[in-house]
């Protein structure tokens, strides 16, 4: 008998939880092009929000595999849940704040992986782009639109965030 | 018509509670579609919400996730959320939702009838119509 969507989701929260060790371990490095940061944060975030999706749906390993918006719907929904609201102890404005931001940043975040948009967005975190007449590397490249300082405070909201969703992750189910 | 938000039970009352914080927190957020998928006070069938608002991105499907409870709502939710035009394949019945919802059996809320937030129990969450007949 073939692994159930249950199996799946629970080896992929697994998953999710070591790439962000890995992540923490890496922001904590010395010398570390962010390109490698961003790589785990991409992996770690998507891997959670698949969980969760294969946990509380029917949809198949193959679907949930080949979607690329679980993310940012995944953590909006997330950041305004009854456990979010009641542990980060945001006021209403901080809330409402973190869900417009948050979810723009998953959508960038979400961009980090090749196979998403190499058309209108190649500056993924794993392999060179061509832009004009260069190619250019991860390795090289400081993602502006993740790093501009006015949402370096999101970034560590965001990280909270997923940080939060996989120590929510329940090992039972909900009844549908 | 029966209001909910004063016969309610426990359930019905945290599912009011939820749906004001979505509406408060998300501005573009327009309607919020609670659906009847049955549970009592005591087990652990979420509270099942879909909710339309402008501040999301298409998809090709339905995507809901479920998430536990918490003190101030101590009941498994499930939740949903599509954009304006995703709404209207909806309900023209184009795009499916999650096995078990219908908008036969759901109720609409939507933020012009909502009382203001600190308002007291009985008098938040009006219900507005059956979603089915929208």
């Amino acid at each position: 008998m073939p692994p159930s969507g249950r199996q799946w989701a629970d080896a992929y929260a697994r998953q999710a939880a070591s790439d962000l060790r890995v992540y923490r371990l890496l922001v904590s490095s010395a010398n570390v092009e962010p390109s490698h940061l961003f790589h785990y944060l991409q992996m770690t975030s998507e891997k959670i929000a698949k969980a969760y999706l294969l946990r509380d749906s029917t949809a198949s390993l193959g679907d949930v595999a080949a979607t690329h918006t679980v993310l940012h719907r995944f953590l909006g929904n997330f950041a305004t849940s009854p456990q979010a609201r009641q542990s980060m102890g945001w006021s209403t404005a901080q809330s409402r704040a973190v869900n417009r931001e948050v979810r723009v940043l998953a959508r960038e975040v979400e961009c980090l992986a090749p196979a998403v948009d190499p058309e209108s967005h190649p500056q993924n975190a794993e392999y060179p782009w061509a832009s004009g007449d260069e190619v250019l590397c991860p390795c090289d490249y400081w993602y502006p639109t993740i790093t501009l300082p006015s949402l370096g405070g999101t970034l560590s909201v965001f990280v909270s965030l997923v940080e939060a969703a996989i120590g929510s992750y329940q090992w039972s189910r909900p009844k549908r | 018509m029966v209001d909910r938000a004063q016969s309610g039970t426990g359930r019905e009352r945290a599912a009011l509670e939820l749906i004001r914080w979505h509406f408060e927190v998300d501005p573009e957020m327009t309607e919020i579609y609670h659906f009847d998928v049955g549970g009592d006070d005591s087990d652990e069938t979420p509270i099942s919400l879909l909710e339309v608002t402008a501040a999301t991105s298409a998809s090709d499907c339905v995507l809901a996730f479920s998430f536990p409870g918490a003190d101030w709502m101590p009941y498994w939710s499930r939740v949903a959320e599509v954009t304006p035009e995703e709404m209207q394949l909806v309900r023209d019945g184009r795009l499916q939702l999650p096995n078990g919802w219908s908008l036969l059996h759901a109720t609409r809320y939507v933020r012009e009838n909502l009382e203001p937030y600190a308002a007291e129990w009985p008098a938040v969450g009006r219900r507005i119509c059956q979603a089915g007949g929208v």
